[in-house]
């Protein structure tokens, strides 16, 4: 079964990410969304970043929906790696080296992303744990990637966030008291 | 804490090696090739200087741009970088002479090791000394005897809290500015795949800031909490790490800025990530892993394109009792992926 042979449907599941993505902007978190969907048919999972509200940075989208495919799976008495297997996680933003590699330990190997992320990027971006020869991480499985769907609507929504200030950043580390000795190399030649 | 601590001589605490970014280790430079002259008459040497910033002012290294050679008394000039060599004024080429190549390291000169290799071998370089480095290559980071008994003291209590859950590995996580027990998380992943201890630690550290600082009804209770009340029963000697514990966290730490984890276990590339998010501060392991992400598949901690960068260090020679050992590396009874004797 290919479970990402229509483009149409690519789009359709997107939109859908986008938005859960929305959503995230009304409690002022970063908006990224993803959904996983079973068999091209079903929507089973559900997710937006959650690391503000938490104060927890390991609850991205990815994890999120994670978590809600698991109860389904559950819920349906259903093996989750059968489920996986037949999954498409379709999500915003590329995933983070985090999320990509969490990706692979669930089986959840097919992931269709719309921007890429320069700054954490697992997919190609920082680092390419997709397919990165770590046989353990999926069951010997690499990722199916596809990027690119819908890339301007999530640029666009992640732009609408970055305007406004995030009001929960650190501070910058002041480098005042930083010293540096000076050598004098004669010493050493 | 110090009266557990005592009993261990600084002599027999672990020995740790810290984990550094490949460029602090290498000797082995790239070399790019350089135009280098003999300078006729020293006194011009200003003049010189001044005409060649004209016809190359886009000549920058980290090179003294003139060397005085000992052994003839002479001096040597680079003038640029061979690709961009476009001949000399004739006003120059009166005053210089001998012009060859030189190959001269590309590579940023970060230590004094490195230091001392391209001075003697190349050509004199400009450099600023970075003392935490150095302390961190010769081993006098080491020297100091409480911490590194409280390092001691935070391994083996999770190792102990590790062996007690009878899990796989452990993370506890500390705020060593107060010595306050934060948080500790335990290896589930036969219940959940991604319940990992690292995730499982971080997911406590959020549980107690929300628990503490919005003094939420949320039940929780840390399995280290539980770990210590059960070991040090009668009041008595219900130490200061219990205390410590309850202690309340700073209002002012954002997620884990500033703290430091204990772990068992070197980190997946998950885990390694999730403590960068997290801007933990300092990672002690003893454990390699098999696809280990700090030193054995990649050193994520130091990787250039993160924003954020810890340290980590690993046990060398991790002597502990015998069954603790066994555990730890008992084929039958451990995850797989966690098995590898340093």
């Amino acid at each position: 079964m290919n479970l990402l042979k229509s483009q149409a449907n690519q789009i359709k599941w997107m939109k859908e990410a986008l938005n859960v993505g929305k959503k995230a902007l009304d409690v002022k978190e970063v908006p990224v969304g993803c959904v996983i969907v079973y068999q091209d048919k079903e929507i089973i999972g559900r997710g937006h970043n959650l690391t503000n509200i938490l104060k927890n940075p390991t609850r991205h989208a990815e994890f999120q929906a994670i978590d809600e495919a698991f109860e389904w799976c559950r819920k349906n008495e259903k093996n989750w790696l059968n489920v996986f297997e037949q999954a498409v996680l379709y999500v915003t933003c590329e995933p983070c080296i985090m999320c990509a590699s969490a990706l692979r330990r669930v089986n959840l190997v097919n992931c269709v992303y719309g921007c890429s992320n320069e700054r954490f990027g697992g997919c190609g971006s920082v680092l390419n744990i997709s397919t990165s020869n770590n046989e353990e991480l999926n069951f010997g499985k690499n990722m199916t990637i596809t990027k690119g769907v819908c890339e301007d609507l999530a640029i666009k929504l992640l732009q609408s966030f970055y305007a406004c200030e995030n009001p929960f950043a650190v501070e910058p580390k002041s480098k005042e008291n930083r010293t540096k000795p000076e050598l004098n190399p004669n010493e050493f030649s | 804490m110090s009266s557990v601590c005592k009993k261990i001589k600084l002599s027999e605490t672990i020995k740790w090696k810290p984990i550094l970014a490949d460029e602090y280790l290498n000797t082995n430079f790239q070399l790019k090739k350089f135009v280098i002259a003999d300078i006729k008459e020293p006194q011009k040497i200003s003049k010189i200087v001044h005409k060649l910033q004209e016809s190359y002012p886009n000549y920058h290294t980290k090179f003294k741009r003139i060397r005085k050679l000992d052994q003839d008394k002479k001096f040597q000039i680079i003038l640029c970088e061979k690709e961009s060599f476009s001949g000399l004024s004739s006003e120059l080429e009166e005053i210089l002479c001998n012009m060859t190549d030189k190959d001269l390291p590309v590579d940023d000169i970060l230590t004094r090791k490195q230091f001392e290799i391209v001075s003697k071998k190349y050509w004199p370089i400009n450099f600023h000394l970075n003392k935490h480095i150095e302390s961190l290559l010769d081993n006098s980071f080491m020297k100091n005897e409480s911490e590194m008994l409280k390092h001691d003291f935070y391994i083996r209590l999770i190792l102990d809290l590790t062996k007690f859950k009878k899990s796989n590995s452990g993370v506890l996580i500390v705020d060593p500015r107060s010595d306050i027990l934060i948080a500790s998380g335990i290896d589930q992943r036969n219940s959940h795949p991604l319940s990992h201890s690292v995730i499982n630690a971080i997911d406590n550290v959020s549980k107690r800031h929300i628990k503490e600082l919005k003094n939420s009804d949320e039940h929780y209770q840390d399995h280290i909490e539980e770990y210590i009340n059960s070991k040090y029963k009668d009041s008595q000697t219900q130490s200061l790490e219990f205390r410590n514990f309850i202690k309340k966290i700073n209002e002012k730490d954002y997620l884990c800025t500033n703290y430091v984890a204990y772990m068992t276990h070197e980190p997946c590339s998950m885990c390694a990530m999730a403590l960068i998010h997290s801007r933990i501060n300092k990672v002690y392991f003893i454990f390699n892993t098999k696809f280990g992400y700090l030193n054995t598949k990649c050193k994520l901690h130091c990787h250039a394109n993160l924003n954020h960068n810890y340290e980590v260090y690993q046990a060398v020679d991790f002597e502990s009792d015998s069954q603790c050992k066994f555990y730890f590396l008992n084929e039958d009874t451990r995850h797989p992926e966690l098995l590898i004797k340093n």
